[in-house]
C-alpha cells in the first residue's frame, strides 16, 4: 500500500513539478535576468538540504518496515496463543515482550519524525531570506531604473511557486527509502526459484503398468541442512485394491513419506515410482492428478461446503458429493445445517469443529476419485465410533483403489493389508497386524501401550 | 473447543467500517489522552501561535517596504545605490528577515514536539490493548476473529497516529493561519476581504462535493484491498491443498481477477484524488485573480497602496492551500476517528473476573480435584453442563472419553479457569479455585493443549517456554523424554530451526 501511494504520488507530482518549476524559472528570467539568480540559489540550497535530510533519514526509515512486521507478529502471537500463554502463566513475560517491541517501534518513528521536524522550518527560512533578497536587490534595480516594481512582485510569486513545488517533491522523495525496502521484499519473493521443476522431457501421459501403484526403491531423504536424514533406505510397494498403513512414533517420518509420494520434496537417494514411472520424470500435474490427498491439518477454503468438496473435481455431480459425504460420515451434520451443501465456510473453516473439518477434507479427497488415496493422519480428530464406521465404508467403496493410511492409533490400521512400522526413519517391520504382533517388538510395544491406555 | 455454536462470530463489514458512531465521544477521549502530555501540548499551541503570528505579519512588512520604495521613487525619482536603498527599506527588510527566521524557529519547536506526541499517545494505546489482550476472557476470543483484533491493534492505531502527526499539525496550522490572515485582511480592507472570502467559498463547496465522492471511492478501494489480503492469506495457508489438488491455474485466475478489481478501484480513487485536485486549485486561484483586479482598481482610485495589494495577494496564497486541504483532512480525520473508536471498543470490553483479594498461600498440592454440581455453557442460553460432579484422588490417572462435542475439553478449560462457572464449584485439595489467583492455579496445573500451537522462534525456545532460563541440556532432556530428540535432529537446523508461528511447518 505504501509502495503504491508513493508510486502514484511520484508519477503525478513529478510531471507536474518539473513543468511548474522550469516554467517559473523561465518566467523569472523573462521578467528580470538579474533577479533570476536569487530563486536559483534558493533552489540549490534547498536541494542540498533535502539531500542531507535524505541521508540522515534513510537508514531510520528503512528499519521502520521491519519494526512494523515485528509489532504485527507479536500481537498476532499474543492473540492466537492466548490459551498457551495463560496455561503456562506467562502473561507478564509476554507483556514485557510486547512492550519492548512497541517501544522500539515508537522510538523509531519518533526519531524519523524528529529528523523531518527540521524540514518545514528550514523551507520557511529559505523562503523568507529569498524574499528579503528579492526585495533588496530588486529595490536596487528599481532605484537604478532598470526594473519596475511590478517585476519584484512577480519574482516573489515565482519564488513561492518554485519552493512550494520543490517542497512537495521532497515529500515524495522522503517515501523513497521505504519504497525501496518494500521493493526489495517483493523481489525477494519473486526471485525465489521453485525448488522442484518439471522434467522437460516428462512422460506425456503416464499409463498404469501392473498393480504396483507406488514403489519405493531404497529411498533416503534429509531436509536441507539437517544433522540426520529423516528417512533411510526405504523399500516397499503399495498395490491397487490394498490398504497400506504407516505407523510409528512422532517424528519417525510418517508424514514425510506422504510428502515424498506427492513430490513436495525431491529425494537424495533411491527412486520413487508411481504407476510405473519415476516421479521425477512425470509432470507434477499428472502425478498429483493420480493421487488424492487428505492432509494432517484439516484445511478448508472460504466459500460453501459444495465448493470445497469440488476442489479436486470442479465438474462433480451432486450425487458424487452425496456419496463421498456419506462415506466420510459427514452426512449427518451437513443435513442439520440450514443451507446444507450450500452452507458457508468461514476463512480457515473456523465455523466447523476439528472433527467436522477433517471429515469434510476426507470427503473432498473422495470426490476427486484418483487411483491412489493418501490419508495423512486424517482420523485423529474423530472419535472411535466415527473412525470405525468411516473405515469400513471406505474399504467397501474403494475396492480397486490403493489406500495409504498414516496413523498413530493401532485401532485405525489393524485391518490393513500391509502395515509399515517406522522407527526413526527406517523400516522396523512390514506385514499384517498379527504377523507384526508376533515378529516386530516395536509394533508390539506400540500396540501394548495403546491398548493399556485405551482400555 | 469442540462443536460449540460459533454462529455469532461477527465479521467486520468494510462498508460500515469507516463511519464513526459517536465522533464527539471519541474526540473527547482522545483529547483526554492528549492532555496526559500537557507540557508538550501547551508548548505546541504556544509555538504555533507565535510562528503563525509572525508569519502572518510578514506580508504587511513587505507591503511597508514596497510602499516605502514607491514613495521614494515618486518623491526623488530613480537613482541611488545600496546606501540609499538601506535608508529607504533597510529597517523593514531587517524586520522581515527577523520575522521569517523567528517564525521558522518556533515552527521547528512545534514540529519537534509534535513528532513524539502522537506516537506516544498511540504507544500508550497499543500497550493498553496488549494488556487488555491478556485480561480478556476466552469467551471474547471465541466470538471474535483474530484478524479483527489484529487490525485494531496495528492498522487502526497507525491510522490514528498518522492523523495525529500530520493531520493535526496541518489542521492547527491551517486554522490559525486562516484566522490570523482573515483578521489582518479585514483590518486592511473589509470590502476586498469579503470579496475574496466569497470567491473562496465556491472552491470550498466544490471541494466538499468532490471529497465526499472521493470518500466513497476510497472506501471501495479499501474493501477491494481487504478482500485481496484475506484471499492471499488463505491461499498461502492452503498452499499444500492447492498443489496436491492441482488448483494452481484456477487460483491464479481468482487472484488475477481480484487484483484487477483492486487495481480498478485504486485507479478510480487516484483519479479523483489527482485529476480533480487541479480543478480545485484553479478555483482557488480565482480569488487570487480577483484580488489583483479589484486591488488594481482600488490602487487607481487611490484608496489602496500597491504594498497593501501585494500583502493581500500573499494572504490569499497563504489561506488558499489550507482551505483546499481542509476537506481532505476531514476525510482522513473521520476514518481515523472510526479507527480510534474500534480501539476504544476493545478497551471497553468486559474483562476476566479479577482475582479475589484474599489470596491464601497454597500448601503443597496433593493433587485432588473435585467438581461439585458444576454448571456451565459457552453461551448462557445453551447450558452444556447441568450439574457435573466428579472427584479425582491424588496420583490417580483419569481419562475423559466421549464423542466430539460432549465437553471433554471444556472440563479442562474450567479447571484452568479459562471460563467462569455458571454454577457449582471446582476444588483442588479442598480449596475452591476461585480463591486462588489465576497465576497460582495455572502454576499447579500443567496442561497439554489440543491445538499444539507453537511460538515463532526456535525449537529450543519453544520447548523452554514454560521455563525461560532452561539450559540446553535441560531442553534436550525434555525433548528426549517426549520422544522428539531424533526428530528434531532431522530438521534443517536441529534445535535452532525456526518455527513460523501457528502454521503447519511441523506436524
Amino acid at each position: 500500500m505504501g509502495l503504491q501511494v508513493a508510486k502514484h504520488n511520484k508519477r503525478n507530482q513529478r510531471l507536474h513539478q518539473h513543468g511548474c518549476i522550469s516554467d517559473a524559472v523561465v518566467m523569472t528570467g523573462m521578467v528580470s535576468m538579474e533577479l533570476v539568480y536569487i530563486p536559483l540559489a534558493a533552489m540549490v540550497i534547498f536541494m542540498i538540504l533535502i539531500l542531507v535530510l535524505f541521508k540522515k533519514a534513510s537508514p531510520v526509515s528503512r528499519t521502520i518496515q521491519t519494526r512494523v512486521d515485528r509489532v504485527n507478529r507479536i500481537v498476532r502471537e499474543s492473540v492466537v496463543g492466548v490459551r498457551v500463554i495463560r496455561a503456562f502463566d506467562n502473561t507478564s513475560y509476554e507483556q514485557k515482550r510486547s512492550d519492548d517491541t512497541f517501544v522500539a517501534y515508537a522510538d523509531n518513528v519518533i526519531h524519523l519524525n524528529r529528523i523531518f521536524a527540521m524540514f518545514n522550518p528550514m523551507v520557511w527560512a529559505i523562503m523568507g531570506i529569498t524574499m528579503v533578497a528579492v526585495v533588496w536587490f530588486g529595490g536596487y534595480l528599481v532605484l537604478q531604473a532598470t526594473t519596475q516594481i511590478g517585476s519584484i512582485m512577480a519574482v516573489m510569486q515565482y519564488t513561492v511557486i518554485i519552493l512550494m513545488f520543490l517542497m512537495m517533491s521532497a515529500m515524495v522523495i522522503v517515501m523513497v527509502p521505504r519504497m525501496i525496502a518494500c521493493l526489495e521484499r517483493i523481489s525477494e519473493v519473486l526471485d525465489t526459484a521453485p525448488e522442484i521443476a518439471d522434467d522437460r522431457e516428462a512422460v506425456a501421459s503416464p499409463s498404469v503398468k501392473g498393480s504396483k501403484l507406488i514403489v519405493f526403491n531404497d529411498v533416503s531423504f534429509s531436509y536441507q541442512g539437517a544433522e540426520e536424514p529423516v528417512l533411510r533406505n526405504l523399500s516397499f510397494c503399495c498395490e491397487a485394491g490394498k490398504t497400506t498403513a504407516i505407523i510409528g512414533g512422532t517424528g519417525s517420518g510418517k508424514s514425510t513419506i506422504a510428502a515424498l509420494m506427492l513430490r513436495l520434496y525431491d529425494i537424495q537417494e533411491g527412486q520413487i515410482l508411481v504407476a510405473g514411472n519415476d516421479i521425477r520424470r512425470m509432470t507434477q500435474h499428472d502425478l498429483r492428478e493420480s493421487i488424492s490427498y487428505v492432509p494432517q491439518k484439516a484445511f478448508l477454503f472460504s466459500g460453501t461446503i459444495a465448493e470445497n468438496l469440488r476442489t479436486g473435481k470442479p465438474d462433480a455431480t451432486d450425487a458424487d458429493l452425496r456419496q463421498a459425504v456419506k462415506i466420510a460420515q459427514a452426512e449427518a451434520f451437513i443435513t442439520t445445517l440450514e443451507a446444507g451443501y450450500q452452507s458457508p465456510v468461514a476463512q480457515g473453516g473456523s465455523n466447523f469443529s476439528g472433527g467436522q473439518k477433517q471429515r469434510l477434507c476426507i470427503a473432498r479427497a473422495l470426490v476427486k476419485k484418483a487411483p491412489i488415496y493418501i490419508f495423512d493422519d486424517s482420523f485423529s480428530a474423530l472419535d472411535y465410533q466415527t473412525d470405525a464406521a468411516l473405515r469400513s465404508e471406505l474399504k467397501l467403496a474403494m475396492k480397486d483403489a490403493c489406500l495409504i493410511v498414516v496413523a498413530q492409533r493401532i485401532s485405525s490400521i489393524m485391518d490393513a493389508d500391509q502395515i509399515i512400522v517406522l522407527d526413526n526413519g527406517s523400516i522396523a517391520g512390514i506385514g499384517r497386524h498379527e504377523e507384526l504382533l508376533r515378529d516386530c517388538s516395536l509394533y508390539r510395544e506400540i500396540a501394548d501401550s495403546q491398548v493399556k491406555r485405551e482400555g | 473447543m469442540d462443536e460449540k455454536n460459533t454462529q455469532d462470530r461477527s465479521g467486520l463489514d468494510p462498508e460500515m467500517a469507516d463511519a464513526p458512531q459517536n465522533t464527539r465521544k471519541t474526540i473527547k477521549r482522545l483529547i483526554a489522552l492528549l492532555l496526559e502530555q500537557k507540557v508538550a501540548v501547551v508548548l505546541i499551541i504556544l509555538s504555533t501561535l507565535l510562528s503563525i503570528g509572525l508569519f502572518a505579519v510578514t506580508p504587511l512588512i513587505m507591503g511597508w517596504a514596497i510602499d516605502a520604495l514607491i514613495d521614494n521613487l515618486r518623491v526623488n525619482g530613480p537613482g541611488g545605490g545600496f546606501s540609499e536603498l538601506a535608508e529607504i527599506i533597510g529597517v523593514p527588510l531587517m524586520l522581515l528577515a527577523a520575522a521569517y527566521l523567528l517564525s521558522a524557529c518556533f515552527s521547528f519547536v512545534q514540529e519537534y514536539t509534535m513528532a513524539s506526541v502522537g506516537e506516544k499517545l498511540v504507544l500508550s494505546l497499543r500497550q493498553k490493548i496488549s494488556e487488555k489482550i491478556t485480561r480478556l476472557p476466552l469467551r471474547y476470543y471465541d466470538s471474535h476473529q483474530t484478524g479483527d483484533l489484529l487490525s485494531r491493534t496495528t492498522n487502526d492505531l497507525d491510522r490514528v497516529a498518522e492523523v495525529l502527526k500530520t493531520g493535526l499539525l496541518q489542521f492547527i496550522n491551517g486554522t490559525v493561519n486562516i484566522a490570523v490572515s482573515i483578521v489582518v485582511m479585514l483590518s486592511l480592507n473589509v470590502f476586498l476581504t469579503v470579496l475574496i472570502l466569497l470567491a473562496m467559498s465556491i472552491s470550498v463547496v466544490v471541494t466538499k462535493w468532490i471529497s465526499a465522492k472521493n470518500f466513497k471511492v476510497a472506501l471501495d478501494n479499501q474493501s477491494a484491498l481487504g478482500e485481496l489480503n484475506s484471499q492471499i492469506e488463505e491461499l498461502y495457508t492452503g498452499n499444500l491443498i492447492i498443489k496436491t489438488f492441482n488448483r494452481q491455474e484456477a487460483v491464479r485466475g481468482t487472484v488475477k481477477a481480484i487484483s484487477q478489481r483492486q487495481y480498478e478501484a485504486n485507479k478510480k480513487a487516484q483519479f479523483v484524488m489527482f485529476a480533480i485536485y487541479p480543478v480545485i486549485r484553479f478555483l482557488t486561484q480565482l480569488g487570487f485573480v480577483m484580488t489583483a483586479i479589484v486591488g488594481g482598481i482600488l490602487v487607481v482610485n487611490n484608496t489602496m497602496t500597491i504594498g497593501i495589494v501585494q500583502a493581500f495577494l500573499q494572504y490569499v496564497n497563504q489561506i488558499s492551500e489550507p482551505i483546499t486541504q481542509a476537506s481532505y483532512f476531514l476525510n482522513s480525520f473521520q476514518s481515523a476517528m472510526a479507527s480510534a473508536e474500534r480501539v476504544f471498543d476493545v478497551l471497553d470490553e468486559e474483562e476476566e473476573r479479577p482475582d479475589h483479594s484474599t489470596l491464601q498461600e497454597l500448601p503443597k498440592t496433593r493433587g485432588a480435584v473435585t467438581f461439585e454440581e458444576v454448571q456451565f455453557g459457552y453461551i448462557p442460553e445453551k447450558m452444556l453442563m447441568k450439574g457435573v460432579s466428579l472427584s479425582v484422588k491424588p496420583n490417580e490417572m483419569v481419562a475423559i472419553v466421549g464423542p466430539t462435542g460432549a465437553g471433554k475439553t471444556t472440563l479442562v478449560n474450567l479447571l484452568m479457569r479459562f471460563y467462569e462457572l455458571n454454577g457449582g464449584r471446582i476444588l483442588i485439595d479442598d480449596t475452591d479455585i476461585q480463591e486462588l489467583s489465576k497465576s497460582q492455579l495455572r502454576k499447579i496445573v500443567g496442561m497439554v493443549l489440543q491445538d499444539t500451537w507453537l511460538f515463532n522462534g526456535t525449537i529450543a525456545e519453544n520447548i523452554a517456554y514454560g521455563k525461560m532460563d532452561a539450559t540446553r541440556e535441560e531442553i534436550v532432556a525434555a525433548a528426549t523424554a517426549s520422544r522428539c530428540d531424533h526428530f528434531i535432529r532431522t530438521l534443517p537446523q536441529g534445535y535452532d530451526t525456526v518455527i513460523a508461528g501457528e502454521d503447519g511447518s511441523l506436524s
